[in-house]
């Protein structure tokens, strides 16, 4: 694959830019105005840049590694911002909409929280193209908001140019954002030592650009990762993750991911774009019959617990239930990180064990992460933003890292779930407490002991590993 | 073995729950199959064997009542009991809370207190979960596997057994004239929120599911003792410390209705 030069990016991205106009030539051109410092193809620009040239092609093991991370951590913000903009639509005609409008509401929530599954799915999928060469899963991310990193493309002034990556509500700017997201292009046509800056104008760009590199990179060297250290589990929600051993296998991996979600232009009805266009046209139809519809709650932008000195922006919420409520939420977000990378680091648990850690992270995302993120979309966000509630944050505080020790790892999860729990139950039981937070922390507490239980096993596997003698087992764990 | 009273009964039931992977608290239903809508209440998952709250048009009747007492395997047709009510009280749930207590099919429901009343007279017990009648999510789960549904069943002779229950020949049937019923009842309303209810549950119907899941277990085995509020006397040789063993399967899920059929019987101990 010839390296692309800046003209022929430029004409791409034009007629990704016209393509979308086209298709919603309905709407307004709401599609690429995502914040006010963005021109009118939802793309920010920054200063120019200074610096070395860097390469911008795939060309061995480091730059696919490299690209498969920046897929990751593209596939992690988008499901983020998928949950959020859905955690914040009304659930009934109590919160001010029609019941009729309550139905559609619910219909486009739930099609957001779909593609936000399968958007996991392809997290899992890049996760196990990385392991496949060698590489480990990835799932670390910058704090929301992120405006200038994901769909680097050149401007004509020759500025890098960016989509901005933001948690806000469901509106018609946000959803537009997300079409934007999963916008099709048209089918495409001295060997650099460090890793590439990537451009992309769409996921599907990025990916084309992952697939020419494996094929293009020796299949015999390439694929050094463990066969079995990938994740073959639908994960009980029908989930369709892809195992990769060869070329043809990551071929077919990744394109399934371009097909299903960011789709092609001749992509079904099933796509994820097809899918937000129509809840595009629906929610434009809608406001053409009631224009006060508002179909989400007044939840604030890119709600924060604190500054993030990566991610300048945002809004600091500083109402002391919300706060306290989104600090749990976000230690909970980052146990199942954690629990994530054991789960996907393949560090020696059995089946039973494995198992056990995948009912517990897909438990925590259905029966405590969800609820407790919408149960911040009904708190205020404080005195800064009157009239507004807050919402899940998503916020990391740190650089999440494992343990080395695998019993550790299982030490610290149970910890943590454990303290999780206590700091809901304190929670639920203050004045006012939203009342859901009492249910949420029985449910804390059931997760922390079904990996209480799993951890004597842990142990033992590990000690009868290393020839502890067996009396030490009986007393020591 | 001493004598015994073995109660018999039958009925729909109505269950408002959310179901995966909506979390088990979801109020409204939004990715799972089961929903509420309209001015429906939030969804409560709580088990009613009588007077729902809501009545979804064209679902069955809820009522849960018993249609057989035998004495020692000799039916009695004139006990006080015979066409009297069966409830759960205190607001039972399926306890599954996705997989965290229990996975599809197992769902213990808790609490559990039986009552059994007609004509005046009636009895009452409640089963804890473990001997200090601990909330479920503190329940040792090896103790609570006593109360675990012993899985889906959903052979052939199962189903046969579920449909006749519910006196259904053919699910498409059932559901093919559902679904007429449901745009009948659309086409003569032009309140839009009703159309927005019918539509989704137009949008999301389903037949009836011939499928079931058992229950056995003893009703105080770990502990307490039942009531009985006999004026007549006709109960009074009623043990109410002895475990009473109760068997029963739940299914037949009419999920356009909320509603699903039980079928048991719970035996009582007399005392000699």
């Amino acid at each position: 694959m010839a390296a692309p030069d800046s003209d022929r990016r430029r004409s791409l991205f034009g007629w990704v830019v016209k393509l979308t106009c086209t298709m919603t030539a309905d709407d307004d051109s709401s599609v690429f105005e995502p914040g006010a410092t963005d021109d009118e193809d939802g793309a920010s620009d920054t200063r120019a840049e200074e610096g070395c040239p860097a390469p911008t092609k795939i060309e061995n093991r480091a730059g696919l590694l490299h690209a498969l991370t920046e897929a990751a951590e593209l596939e992690h913000g988008l499901l983020l911002q998928y949950l959020f903009a859905a955690l914040s639509m009304k659930k009934s005609s109590s919160e001010g909409i029609t019941v009729a409008q309550a139905e559609l509401v619910r219909e486009w929530e739930g099609v957001i929280l779909s593609v936000a599954r399968e958007e996991m799915a392809h997290l899992g999928t890049v996760c196990n193209l990385l392991t496949a060469i060698g590489g480990a899963a990835h799932f670390g991310r910058p704090n929301f908001p992120v405006p200038s990193r994901y769909f680097r493309m050149e401007s004509d002034g020759g500025s890098p140019r960016y989509v901005e990556f933001t948690l806000a509500p469901f509106s018609a700017e946000s959803i537009a954002r997300f079409v934007r997201f999963e916008a099709p292009e048209p089918p495409a046509a001295e060997r650099a030592l460090v890793e590439p800056e990537l451009r992309y104008s769409t996921i599907g760009d990025l990916y084309r650009q992952i697939e020419a590199a494996f094929v293009e990179l020796e299949d015999a060297t390439l694929f050094i990762g463990p066969q079995h250290a990938q994740d073959r589990d639908d994960w009980s929600l029908g989930l369709r993750l892809w195992n990769v051993i060869d070329t043809q296998s990551a071929i077919t991996a990744i394109r399934s991911i371009v097909a299903e979600g960011e789709a092609t232009p001749t992509a079904g009805p099933a796509s994820h774009f097809q899918r937000f266009q129509r809840i595009q046209r629906d929610l434009s139809d809608e406001v053409t019959r009631d224009p006060d519809f508002t179909p989400a709650r007044p939840v604030v932008e890119n709600p924060l617990t604190r500054s993030h000195f990566e991610s300048p922006g945002g809004a600091l919420i500083d109402d002391a239930d919300a706060c306290k409520i989104s600090e749990l939420f976000n230690a909970v977000y980052g146990t199942m990180i954690l629990m994530l990378m054991q789960y996907y680091a393949f560090a020696g648990e059995s089946e039973e064990q494995r198992f056990g850690l995948r009912a517990a992270i897909r438990q925590l995302m259905s029966a405590v992460i969800r609820p407790l993120g919408e149960v911040l979309t009904e708190i205020p966000a404080g005195s800064r933003f009157p009239g507004q509630t807050a919402g899940p944050s998503f916020e990391l505080y740190t650089d999440l890292r494992l343990p080395a020790h695998q019993a550790n790892a299982w030490t610290i999860f149970h910890e943590r779930l454990a303290e999780e729990a206590e700091a809901c139950a304190r929670l639920s039981t203050e004045e006012g407490a939203p009342p859901r937070l009492r249910f949420l922390q029985q449910n804390l507490r059931l997760v922390a002991r079904s990996v209480e239980r799993h951890i004597r096993s842990v142990l033992l596997g590990r000690r009868i590993h290393t020839g502890t003698p067996t009396s030490e087992l009986v007393h020591g764990a | 073995m001493p004598e015994s009273l073995e109660v018999g009964f039958g009925g729909w039931f109505q269950c408002r729950l959310a179901t995966d992977p909506d979390p088990a608290d979801e109020p409204r239903g939004v990715s799972g199959w089961t929903f509420a809508v309209g001015d429906e209440p939030d969804l409560d998952r709580i088990i009613r064997f009588q007077d729902p709250p809501v009545h979804r048009s064209h679902g069955p009747d809820v009522s849960v009542a018993i249609d057989t007492i035998a004495v020692e395997g000799r039916n009695v047709t004139d006990h006080p009991l015979i066409g009297g009510r069966v409830d759960l009280l205190g607001e039972p749930r399926f306890e599954g809370r996705n997989g965290l207590i229990a996975e599809d099919g197992e769902e213990p429901i808790a609490p559990f207190m039986l009552e059994l009343t007609g004509d005046g007279v009636s009895l009452r017990r409640h089963d804890p979960l473990d001997p200090q009648d601990s909330a479920i999510e503190e329940v040792d789960p090896g103790v609570l596997r006593r109360r675990l549904a012993g899985g889906v069943e959903g052979d052939p002779a199962s189903a046969r057994e579920v449909l006749q229950a519910i006196g259904v020949e053919d699910p498409q049937e059932h559901r093919r004239v559902r679904e007429q019923r449901l745009r009948t009842e659309m086409a003569a309303t032009g309140d839009p929120d009703k159309r927005a209810g019918l539509e989704k549950r137009l949008r999301s119907l389903r037949g009836l599911i011939p499928v079931r899941v058992s229950y056995r277990f003893a009703i105080g085995e770990l502990g307490g003792v039942g009531e009985v509020l006999d004026p007549r006397g006709s109960l009074a040789d009623a043990d109410v410390v002895a475990p009473w063993s109760i068997q029963f399967w739940m299914g037949g899920w009419d999920a356009d209705a909320l509603c699903g059929f039980v079928r048991g019987a719970v035996r009582i101990p007399l005392q000699s």
